[in-house]
């Protein structure tokens, strides 16, 4: 009887190493199959556990339905004011840098790669509509002009219809003009898109790396470029706000040469014409809000820089904060009631109120850096950043 | 006495005649040898190389040794933390305690100083990005006087540097100095002295800054390897208290001073061949080998005991001295030598397991049982038969004769027609039970830290503070990425290296990755105004491999590497995190790119946990097949090797659930214990079968023979028993954890192998064994 069980025993024990055996064989069998490179554009986003707690940069609502996006073409999505998360159905693993909805269905995503994104069910499903490389993408015309536009200022250059000094050297900034034109267009290729701002179903606008600006008015499928329209060469448009008023503003990096200051540029027919504003500030501005208590619009930037309009950012002002910060400013929004949330590098959480002197900045322990941030209809605060998803109270804390 | 010797050469076998007609020439080679041997054991060195560790012919290892970068091998820096007790690290006190302990490094012989690294080095720098562009200093600068502001200064850089989680731990209190060793370089032959840098550091840091307020706390390979080495030797003031208790209970077994120091000195001098013929062959002691004289000695203990009671027993016959030696020769070189072929056979089937050690375990143990052969089945007779036993031991032995035996009586009911099922009946639920609570028995360690050492040893104290305080993991895998020359940093396969990031950062027990992907995203990331918007990889070439410059890459960009921190080393967590690599691998690999599992801390312990578990059932079978062939060779009998075998396997299995019940898993050093304690544990069965056959075949009825058996040979058995556990026993206190865990499990399987072989094995014989069939023979 012993015995018995001794042997059934030592049955299933060689059955285990006979599986240990083959599995061991085949881990030990080198396969050096030849899989081909499918580009991020071309992959379509994986379902992970990790993807609501990892890079997201921007968060926005589709009617009461959170929505966020970040890297590898993450997006998800919460019913419930961002306790539990969805992913969605995402065509390309291309990081996602900015998501926009007109109502609870239809929304827009941009992101690496000039890639767009659309979405008629709230954010469940995406299909692309645009990136650098499809055909019908303006960026091939745009580099294309440029090329061209080099080549015929080279041209010039060395075969030159005059002999006057002033004139010469007028051939030649234009030649050097075109060449860095070409130079930076080339770029729109392989640079992200960092906002996105739909005036209804069909018309809206997106804004990018190196300048960026292009505009729809079919709901996305095919793009024009409006770079022309701005007076901006190469800095990257960082971001976009509309209001019904026809009023459009763009936050832009400040300019890289010695004492630039930034610029925003603004329209008040919904981009039809533009006017550059010329700020005092030493500094590049990320984000753009909307506060329609106090009928301002604030944008805030680097080292903790908020500033607001009263104007419809003909002028802007400086907020004063409560401590001195180096940590950037990223994007923020006024609440239901007026009040203002701003979410910045290094886990710094900024609030105040709409007549508030000094805005309070409060450095969460973590030092996350938090890129959004959405105001759920429970009354606390979905913040997105490096590690993803934070549902944090009115003050940043945690939940 | 010359007919008696005459008459007893007549029928003697061959060997017994070799041995005793030639005694003097024996005794003297027997001294020759022992000299030499025992100068050659002098000479002994403790001798622990990594290398030796681990499975170096798995393919993990292979790749790491053909795919590292030359002087990239880990085990080169030690980690030290200052912590302080009291507040936090922002003070005059702690950071001037920091500089001078820095600066005490600094100065040590075998510290590679240009890389010294801790909050006053000025490469441990912040940076910031500020409308002014890149901002960044040391994190003390030069202006730095222990004034408030001074010290807000600092406070403040350390805020806006990457250094929070690596230098300095995520609740301020306290620092970490990075020292890398000046390693010697391997072309020279020279070798750095661990052990005595370890020292060095113990002194000149721990003992002489550590305060009630200030903790220090070191950590990684150079400092557990010297621990390894200060620990391991200590085991020989087991091996002294082993050979007293064993003194003591051998005189009170026998009551006789000879009978107790004989064997005692035979088995030592076993010991002393066995050191003597491993130096004379190039090996020296390591962790391992250590254990080897415990088992030589204790394993030449209890033969010397059979014999030594064989002879007593003889004398209390009334037989003289050379007569009782060599009639108890006669009785026991068969049994005696079948047993320690069986064992050195047992050790010998560790050879399938591809670690080093473990293999000079096998072949060190298996040489000190081939001497046990020479000194107490050949010397301890001889001796016997010059000093015999004292008066009082035969009286002894004769009282014993005569004497009520009321536990042997008790004992031998075992064989009873009435007990045996019984014990059948336990028997067998003892098994289905040990084969039920097996079932948790893991493969690999389950202890955080460094398993070598005991879980509360100060260094994994020390580990266990790093690992809390810090966002380090010191479990690291390596994953490799191979690609053409020049084309580590293509974008493509940088898309792939991505894509296994991802998904290995998705498994709960990775706690980070860190390649060149990770890298060149960092670096967009900064020279974007910390933008997070650009912590992106970007398909422009040309950018994309300024970005990476030349971090986590060989120097022909053929090689980058995939760093894996885990939260732990648990078996579980390498099978499932190895697994995910090598399917990625299947999935992606192509010409241009291939993804190999190779080193790290964690990948050598996979790369150690599939060889064992390849090992370990192949092992079983075949130490099981050697013994049971051995047993059946010995008595012409499957039925014997039913009755001998049988409660072999119930220890094995009892000793597999009691280690899955206490969370010791099936290691390089546990998987051994079966081998040894199986090899080993068969003598007794060897013992008392043969016994019990002679008097079977004296026409006795079993439980008779049994009885007669147990008053013989039983007390030996038992005896033996003892002196194997004790010799084990002792190791239960070592410093080093494998060595205890060893200890404990051995223990056991030979106390329980004594037990399975006095009460199982009659219990089986009852239904095994026809005495009808012996009688007459």
């Amino acid at each position: 009887m012993l015995n018995d069980l001794n042997v059934r025993n030592s049955i299933s024990a060689r059955l285990l190493g006979a599986v240990m055996g083959c599995l061991a064989m085949t881990f030990s069998v080198s396969t050096y199959a030849s899989n081909d490179f499918v580009d991020v554009l071309d992959a379509p986003s994986v379902i992970m556990p990790k993807a609501s707690k990892s890079l997201l940069l921007d968060i926005t609502k589709a009617g009461d339905r959170l929505v966020a996006v970040g890297q590898y073409g993450h997006v998800v999505y919460s019913d419930d004011n961002g306790k539990s998360w969805t992913q969605a159905d995402v065509p390309v693993q291309s990081q996602l840098n900015a998501v926009y909805f007109v109502n609870a269905k239809k929304g827009w995503a941009v992101g690496q790669d000039a890639i767009i994104l659309g979405t008629s069910d709230g954010g469940a499903t995406w299909i692309k509509l645009h990136d650098s490389f499809v055909a019908n993408s303006p960026i091939h015309a745009i580099i294309k002009d440029a090329e061209e536009k080099r080549v015929a200022a080279e041209y010039a250059i060395d075969n030159p219809n005059t002999d006057d000094p002033d004139e010469l050297i007028v051939i030649e900034d234009a030649f050097y003009e075109a060449d860095d034109l070409a130079a930076v267009v080339k770029k729109h290729q392989t640079s992200p898109l960092l906002d996105v701002w739909f005036k209804n179903e069909n018309e809206g606008f997106t804004v990018g790396a190196y300048a960026q600006f292009y505009h729809t008015t079919d709901g996305g499928k095919t793009w024009e470029s409006w770079r022309n329209r701005l007076d901006n060469f190469e800095d990257h448009n960082n971001a976009i706000l509309g209001l019904k008023d026809g009023t459009l503003l763009i936050a832009s990096e400040k300019s890289n040469y010695e004492n630039a200051k930034v610029k925003v540029y603004r329209s008040s027919d919904f981009g039809r014409t533009w006017e550059n504003v010329a700020t005092e500030f030493d500094r590049s501005l990320y984000g753009l809000f909307f506060n329609p208590a106090s009928d301002q619009i604030y944008a805030m930037g680097m080292s903790g820089l908020v500033v607001r309009s009263s104007n419809r950012g003909v002028s802007w002002e400086r907020h004063a904060l409560n401590i001195n910060t180096e940590f950037l400013s990223f994007s923020g929004l006024a609440t239901r009631s007026g009040d203002i949330k701003i979410v910045g590098n290094n886990g710094q959480f900024t609030t105040g109120t709409a007549n508030s002197t000094k805005l309070d900045v409060y450095l969460r322990s973590d030092r996350v850096h938090m890129t959004s941030i959405v105001e759920a209809a429970d009354g606390n605060f979905v913040t997105t950043g490096s590690k993803g998803i934070n549902r944090v109270s009115p003050t940043g804390k945690d939940l | 006495m010359t007919q008696a010797q005459s008459n007893i050469n007549d029928g003697a076998p061959l060997l017994e005649r070799l041995v005793f007609n030639y005694r003097p020439i024996l005794v003297v080679f027997f001294v020759l040898a022992t000299v030499f041997l025992g100068y050659q054991a002098s000479q002994i060195a403790p001798n622990v190389k990594f290398e030796k560790l681990i499975p170096t012919g798995h393919h993990y290892i292979q790749n790491a040794f053909a795919l590292a970068p030359k002087g990239a091998k880990s085990g080169n820096t030690l980690r030290i933390a200052v912590e302080i007790k009291d507040g936090d690290i922002f003070n005059k006190d702690y950071l001037t305690t920091l500089k001078n302990i820095h600066d005490e490094i600094f100065f040590l012989d075998g510290v590679y100083r240009g890389n010294l690294r801790s909050l006053w080095a000025p490469a441990i720098r912040w940076r910031a990005n500020t409308p002014d562009g890149e901002k960044g200093g040391p994190i003390i600068g030069p202006g730095y006087d222990g004034s408030p502001e001074m010290i807000e200064v600092v406070r403040n850089n350390v805020l806006r540097s990457p250094h929070i989680g690596r230098y300095v731990a995520n609740n301020f209190k306290s620092s970490i100095i990075t020292v890398p060793l000046a390693l010697p370089d391997a072309s020279t032959g020279e070798r750095f002295d661990y052990q005595d840098f370890a020292h060095r550091i113990e002194a000149n840091v721990r003992a002489k800054y550590e305060t009630e307020n200030i903790k220090i706390h070191i950590v990684e390979f150079p400092k557990w390897i010297a621990d390894l080495l200060d620990g391991f030797l200590d085991i020989g003031k087991f091996f002294l208290a082993a050979l007293l208790i064993t003194l003591v209970l051998l005189y009170f077994y026998s009551r006789c001073v000879k009978s107790a120091i004989v064997p005692l000195v035979c088995s030592v001098i076993a010991v002393v061949w066995q050191l003597g013929l491993i130096t004379t062959m190039g090996f020296g002691l390591d962790p391992y080998s250590v254990l080897v004289p415990f088992l030589v000695f204790a394993i030449g203990v209890s033969h010397g005991v059979q014999i030594i009671n064989g002879i007593a027993h003889e004398a209390a016959h009334g037989e003289a001295r050379l007569d009782a030696a060599r009639i108890t020769f006669r009785n026991l070189y068969i049994p005696g030598m079948l047993a320690l072929i069986s064992d050195a056979i047992g050790f010998m089937t560790l050879y399938i397991i591809p670690i080093d050690v473990i293999r000079e375990l096998a072949m060190t143990a298996s040489i000190g049982v081939a001497v046990i052969i020479l000194t107490n089945l050949v010397l301890l007779p001889i001796l016997m038969s010059y000093f015999g036993v004292t008066k009082s031991c035969i009286s002894h032995a004769q009282s014993k004769i005569n004497a009520d035996t009321p536990v042997w009586n008790l004992i031998s009911k075992c064989a009873s027609p009435k007990i045996a099922p019984i014990s059948l009946l336990i028997g067998a639920t003892l098994f289905g039970s040990a084969v039920y609570f097996q079932q948790g028995l893991k493969i690999g360690d389950l202890d955080p830290g460094q398993p070598m050492l005991r879980p509360d040893s100060v260094y994994n104290k020390d580990v266990a503070f790093i690992n809390g305080n810090y966002s380090t993991s010191s479990d690291t895998l390596i994953v490799f990425f191979k690609t053409e020359t020049d084309q580590c940093t293509d974008y493509k396969s940088l898309v792939r290296l991505e894509r296994l990031s991802w998904l290995l950062e998705n498994d709960i027990s990775v706690q980070s990755v860190y390649s060149m992907v990770t890298r060149a995203k960092g670096f967009s990331f900064d020279k974007n105004e910390s933008n997070a918007k650009w912590k992106v990889m970007t398909r422009e070439q040309e950018l994309l491999t300024g970005q990476i410059g030349v971090v986590g890459m060989n120097r022909d960009c053929s090689t980058g590497y995939l760093r894996v921190s885990l939260w732990d080393h648990k078996a579980d967590t390498l099978e499932r995190v190895t697994g995910l690599v090598e399917s990625f691998a299947a999935e992606n690999d192509s010409p241009e790119a291939q993804f190999i599992l190779g080193g790290g801390n964690a990948g050598i312990d996979a790369a150690t946990n599939q060889e064992i578990a390849e090992s370990q059932d192949r092992m079983l079978y075949f130490v099981y097949g050697v013994v049971s062939f051995l047993v059946f060779l010995t008595f012409r009998s499957w039925r014997a090797v039913i009755c001998i075998v049988t409660p072999l396997a119930l220890t094995s299995a009892l000793c597999q659930a009691i280690m899955a019940q206490i969370g010791i898993g099936i290691k390089v050093a546990t998987l051994p214990v079966i081998a040894l304690g199986v090899g080993i544990g068969v003598d007794y069965g060897i013992y008392i079968f043969s016994r019990l056959e002679s008097y079977l075949k004296e026409g006795m009825d079993l439980e008779e023979a049994y009885l007669n058996t147990l008053r013989t040979t039983g007390k030996a058995v038992a005896f033996t028993g003892m002196t194997l556990a004790i010799g084990v026993g002792t190791w239960v206190f070592s410093p080093i954890k494998f060595q205890a865990d060893m200890g404990i499990l051995l223990t056991f399987m030979f106390v329980w192998n004594m037990v399975g072989a006095l009460w199982l094995l009659p219990a089986l014989a009852r239904y095994l064994v026809r005495p009808e069939k012996y009688a007459g023979k």
